[in-house]
């Protein structure tokens, strides 16, 4: 098994250095080497997942340094149960088909190689994260995936707007990653070990009592913020659409953002219930919000990230509440529909040549039959559409909310009209209708079987992933054996016990967002701009996203530019007085500077040099080249030896 | 006298490997044999490095007199400590003999002498390791340094190369002389040659001045070799002189032989103060004293020094100067009494230095000689711009100079560290501040050469023409990079293993 383990971290590593170091001289510059690499971790996670069905783990820990005289010691780790192998298993067959993808979406691109390798280096990033056995070694995993997403978000770089996103994302995530070095500090404090066992077990003993532990708790929800793109982190993911459309498939199926659900979920045993209730609220704000702001975006990424961002909303809803289980259900199930309505922007940006902008679209899916009724699959399923995979886990999260706190199964109901109803949008603007840009539609064509072959699986996925009678999730996603901390105690089988209630209002929820958007944006469409002429204020709210990025400019960086201003005046003020006051000092006393500048400061560099000189004189000196006087240095102090031992 | 040659498998390999490397020289076409004669002598290498590494032969070689079971005098021991350094001695050769190519390749006569000579001059640096009386010491060491004074000359047209040899020679000569008047002075104090003799003379307590004077003799012949000042005259203009890769082995190998015997010798020489209950001797000058003066002096020499160079090579001889000087930190630390396990932590420490320094110098050698080779047909090739003609090469000569410094991730920085900390440990702490001040000084000059690589400035670099790097050396570097960088990562096993060869050569007094 160890075997297995290392041939899914080593392949994309191997992949990763060939192909960056000789990807452009290889054949098709590359790409198969990186399919095929990413190809073996994905069939190693099929091994891994096969085995660990019905409940095996494996661990293995290799001593790495001991820190000082006082710490333990620190240790790399391979950790492997039901919850890694879903991770693997998402995480290496994602990354596979988006691999498959950019063979068609990126052909052409000058920078074509290096785009290959910085996606295995991603893939190697989250699969060190997804396997790793400590918090240390999860660390590391963890900054390399954002170092990655910089790279990728900012791989366009020649152009202003990527590279700003690319910035904006690395250091907005840097502030949650803040929270991870916190809380990393306070649990080697408080445990004197990374070991998530040794973690969990100092948690059961003393139940929240350290406030050390609470403080880990707040900074590993805090790094999960930013890197899940919640409230208030959450600004960097719809920027981030600026990178090339698979790597925004990778970021929000996959990768970046799992990785704060993942940390959540992995951690949960070490968060105290109020934590878990700042989670839970977050969690479905964040859904609410975000869903209202994707709601007036005309780029069809942006409806799509912010659709991202509220789904991951539902997660750490379903984990706040306590049904930890159905947010990693949900997790893995989103993993493959929002793949899946990512890929099929790409294809519809790939064939619009590059138009984002769905008021440009419509009518698309006579030219593009399989990414339109792909995306269809896709948009019924993050709606919650009966029997397909979102509307388990979806309604798993809402009855975990209905269990624990209504108000918040109530607002995450509202969330899912939304999604229901801004998704409908999306389709029906893009989809259906008439061309409204006929130069686009007229050029508009499937791209090769590279790009609609990843489609095709992952609608597949998308319907069958949540059926029941599959077992997968029940057979892997046990709840930790840790969790047995009070208020925490309830989880685990909610997602078993569906509530008849709450499955009626979630079909319901769904099945109004779909014919309301319908109607809007279908039949009604004619009438669009009369219907929402009462609503143009919140119209207008929602398409400049809460003014989040105004207020952060306002409340954060101008503060900070304004400082940074002030500084510089006192600064120019401080410099210039003290020259105005030399100046004012006359003729004699700039001469009397003058003198004492000559004297002492230069006479002290001179001599600094003159030192040097003389020293490197006597080098050179000794260093004449002749024999002779090498040798009588030599025996002339091997003699001054010899007298000084023989004598004493 | 019992002879078990068979704990010299890997020295009769290696001496093989050096006596086949000369046939291709009859039997094949000039324009195959470099490679024939290379190959050769890396598989018998190879072959003795598995020997020592899967089948470890443990016990005598050479045992003269004595009665029933226990020899009198044993001329030759394959112990740990031996085990160690012939290891080390094995996997440097092979790094050299790869990073020669290029330049053998090049010659237009002579590709089997220079690999038979390269070969037995290793072959002597293994047998050192096992010496264990002084007659043997004197002529395995021999072996070592006449095969180098033929190496360093070996560009018999080239005017510095005759110069390089003609002094290495004279001095080395003076060296030898010191060395044997030594040896002579401690057969007179002891009656014998065997160190076990030497070690109990020693530890008897108030050794005549006779014997302190024929260890000095010794010692100081043994720092001729090492490179400490004052008996470093030798290195810049040798180093300069000498083909780039007799340089490489001139600057690991060879100082690696001298440090080996001085580590053997000081086992014995400073028995009265290796243990944890030692007691000083009261009758000489210390040889912690002498020694610490001389590491500081050859350090502040060795780094100062290496700030004006202009030519690399000649930098990189007074670098291994200054390398030296941390060397004989480590010796000064072992000389010195105090409680604990000092001693065997000093040892460890300098057989993990040894190997940290031998394999970044060989790496560092490596990208110059494909530098070398290179501007033969691109005459005024030097580092200067490198970063922009191949990176990859800039990236390897980078990493290793970082080594040299002993920043961080890099097993030269590890090295340090243990030096200074087993320096510390025996309560040596100006020697230990002079140590740390120097790596300061020393990253200066490093990282001037780093820049002239990287951001040449000023008038403009030579013209970007890339450089072409044959694939087996590009290997070689990747292979150096990825020890450099696991020496200073995952330390543990290559410390663990020098650990334990210090172990074996305290416990074997």
């Amino acid at each position: 098994m160890l075997t297995v383990a290392l041939a899914i971290l080593a392949a994309p590593l191997v992949g990763f250095v060939l192909q960056y170091a000789w990807g452009p001289r290889l054949w098709r510059q590359g790409d198969w080497l990186t399919l095929l690499a990413i190809g073996v971790s994905l069939v190693g996670s099929g091994v891994v997942l096969a085995d660990v069905w019905g409940g095996a783990t494996y661990r293995w820990t290799w001593e790495w340094f001991t820190p000082g005289a006082v710490g333990s010691a620190l240790s790399i780790g391979i950790a492997i149960d039901g919850l890694t192998a879903v991770m693997l298993c998402v995480v290496s067959l994602v990354a596979f088909l988006v691999h498959l993808f950019s063979m068609g979406y990126m052909h052409g691109d000058p920078k074509y190689p290096l785009f290959f390798a910085w996606l295995q280096m991603f893939s190697f990033s989250m699969l060190v994260l997804v396997l790793a056995g400590n918090l240390l070694h999860l660390f590391m995993g963890w900054e390399l995936v954002g170092l990655c997403s910089y790279k990728l978000i900012g791989f366009w770089s020649e152009r202003p707007a990527p590279a700003n996103a690319a910035r904006k994302a690395f250091l907005t995530t840097r502030i949650g990653d803040l929270g991870m070095m916190v809380a990393l500090m306070a649990i080697y404090a408080a445990v004197g070990s990374f070991e998530f066992d040794r973690i969990f077990e100092a948690v059961e003993q003393r139940a929240f009592d350290d406030p050390w532990l609470m403080l880990a708790g707040l900074g590993l929800f805090a790094a999960a913020v930013g890197k899940s793109a919640q409230l208030p982190l959450h600004v960097w993911l719809p920027d981030a659409m600026e990178g090339p459309t698979p790597v925004s498939a990778l970021i929000h199926a996959a990768t970046m953002v799992a990785a704060g659900v993942y940390l959540v979920g992995r951690m949960v045993p070490l968060l105290s219930p109020e934590v878990l209730a700042v989670i839970a609220v977050i969690g479905a704000v964040t859904a609410l919000m975000a869903g209202l702001i994707a709601l007036a975006q005309d780029d069809i990424k942006k409806v799509l990230a912010y659709s991202t961002v509220s789904q991951l909303g539902y997660m750490f809803l379903g984990l706040g509440v306590g049904a930890w289980h159905a947010g990693l259900f949900h997790l893995t199930t989103h993993a493959f529909f929002k793949a899946l309505m990512f890929l099929g922007s790409g294809s519809v940006i790939h064939a619009c040549h590059h138009e984002q902008d769905m008021r440009k679209m419509g009518g698309l899916l006579r030219r593009l039959p399989v990414t339109g009724g792909t995306f269809a699959v896709g948009v019924l399923a993050i709606a919650g559409a009966p029997f397909l995979s979102g509307f388990y886990s979806k309604d798993a999260i809402l009855s975990g909310a209905w269990n624990r706190f209504p108000l918040l199964f109530w607002i995450g109901l509202a969330a899912a009209v939304l999604t229901a109803f801004y998704m409908t949008r999306l389709y029906v603007l893009t989809f259906l209708g008439r061309p409204r840009d006929e130069h686009v539609h007229a050029h508009a064509h499937e791209g090769g079987l590279s790009m609609t072959l990843p489609l095709l699986v992952l609608a597949v996925l998308s319907v069958v992933a949540g059926w029941p009678f599959l077992g997968w999730d029940a057979a892997l996603l046990a709840p930790p054996t840790h969790l047995r901390v009070e208020g925490v105690a309830t989880v685990g089988d909610l997602h078993f016990e569906h509530d008849g209630t709450v499955m009626v209002l979630a079909i319901a929820a769904g099945l109004v967002g779909l014919v309301a958007g319908y109607a809007v944006f279908g039949r009604l469409a004619h009438r669009l701009d009369a219907l929402k002429a009462p609503f143009r204020g919140l119209e207008r709210a929602f398409a400049r996203k809460f003014w989040f990025d105004e207020l952060y400019r306002e409340v954060v960086l101008r503060p900070a530019y304004g400082l940074a201003a002030w500084f510089t005046a006192t600064d120019q003020r401080g410099v210039d007085g003290v020259v105005n006051a030399v100046g004012r000092g006359g003729t004699r006393g700039a001469r009397v500077s003058a003198f004492v500048d000559r004297v002492v400061v230069d006479g002290l560099v001179r001599l600094t040099g003159a030192v040097c000189q003389f020293l490197g004189a006597g080098v050179s000196l000794l260093q004449s080249g002749r024999v002779r006087l090498y040798l009588g240095v030599s025996v002339g102090a091997l003699a001054v030896i010899l007298l000084l031992e023989g004598l004493s | 006298m019992r002879l078990e040659l068979q704990n010299l498998l890997p020295e009769f390999l290696v001496a093989g490997a050096g006596l086949a490397a000369l046939l291709p020289e009859l039997l094949l076409p000039p324009g195959r044999r470099a490679a024939a004669t290379a190959w050769t002598s890396f598989a018998g290498l190879l072959a003795a490095l598995l020997v020592i590494v899967f089948a470890p032969p443990h016990g005598t070689a050479l045992a003269v007199g004595g009665t029933g079971g226990e020899p009198h005098v044993t001329g030759w021991v394959s112990d740990g400590f031996s085990l160690y350094c012939r290891g080390a001695t094995a996997f440097v050769g092979l790094l050299l003999v790869l990073l020669a190519m290029p330049y053998t390749r090049r010659l237009d006569r002579g590709h089997g002498e220079f690999y038979a000579l390269l070969l037995y001059a290793l072959l002597g640096v293994m047998l050192v390791a096992g010496v264990t009386d002084l007659l043997s010491l004197f002529v395995c060491l021999e072996l070592v340094t006449i095969m180098a004074y033929i190496l360093a000359a070996y560009k018999r047209n080239d005017l510095k190369s005759t110069e390089a040899g003609m002094k290495y020679l004279v001095v080395g000569a003076v060296s030898t002389a010191v060395l044997l008047l030594g040896v002579a002075f401690v057969y007179g104090a002891t009656g014998s040659l065997s160190l076990v003799a030497l070690e109990g003379a020693v530890a008897a307590g108030a050794p005549s001045a006779f014997l302190v004077v024929g260890l000095a003799l010794v010692l100081i012949g043994l720092l001729f070799k090492v490179g400490g000042v004052p008996f470093h005259v030798w290195i810049p203009d040798v180093y300069e002189g000498a083909p780039t890769p007799v340089t490489g082995f001139l600057s690991t190998a060879s100082k690696a032989a001298g440090l080996i015997l001085l580590l053997r010798l000081g086992a014995v020489a400073f028995a009265p103060v290796l243990g944890a209950d030692g007691l000083r001797d009261p009758g000489t000058l210390s040889w912690a004293f002498l020694l610490g003066v001389l590491a500081l002096v050859t350090l502040l020499f060795g780094v100062l020094g290496a700030v004006p160079q202009r030519g690399v090579k000649r930098m990189l001889a007074y670098s291994s100067i200054g390398h030296a000087g941390y060397l004989l930190m480590g010796l000064a630390a072992l000389a010195t009494f105090a409680p604990g396990t000092g001693s065997q932590e000093a040892v460890g420490a300098l057989l993990f230095y040894l190997l940290a320094y031998s394999v970044t110098a060989a790496t560092a050698f490596a990208a110059l000689v494909a530098i070398g080779a290179a501007q033969r047909d691109q005459p005024g090739l030097g580092v200067r711009g490198l970063a922009t003609r191949s990176p990859f090469l800039a990236l390897a000569l980078c990493l290793a100079l970082l080594s040299l410094a002993g920043v961080p991730p890099m097993g030269g920085f590890v090295a340090k560290f243990l030096v200074l900390k087993a320096v510390v440990s025996k309560g040596l702490w100006l020697l230990a501040a002079f140590g740390a001040g120097a790596v300061v000084v020393s990253l200066y000059f490093y990282l001037c050469w780093v820049k002239e690589m990287f951001f040449p400035g000023g008038e403009t670099a030579p013209a970007g023409v890339p450089v072409r790097v044959p694939p087996l050396t590009r290997g070689l570097l990747v292979l150096g990079m990825v020890l450099m960088l696991g020496m200073g990562v995952a330390f543990g096993p290559f410390f663990e293993w020098a650990d334990g060869a210090a172990r074996s050569l305290l416990a074997a007094r």
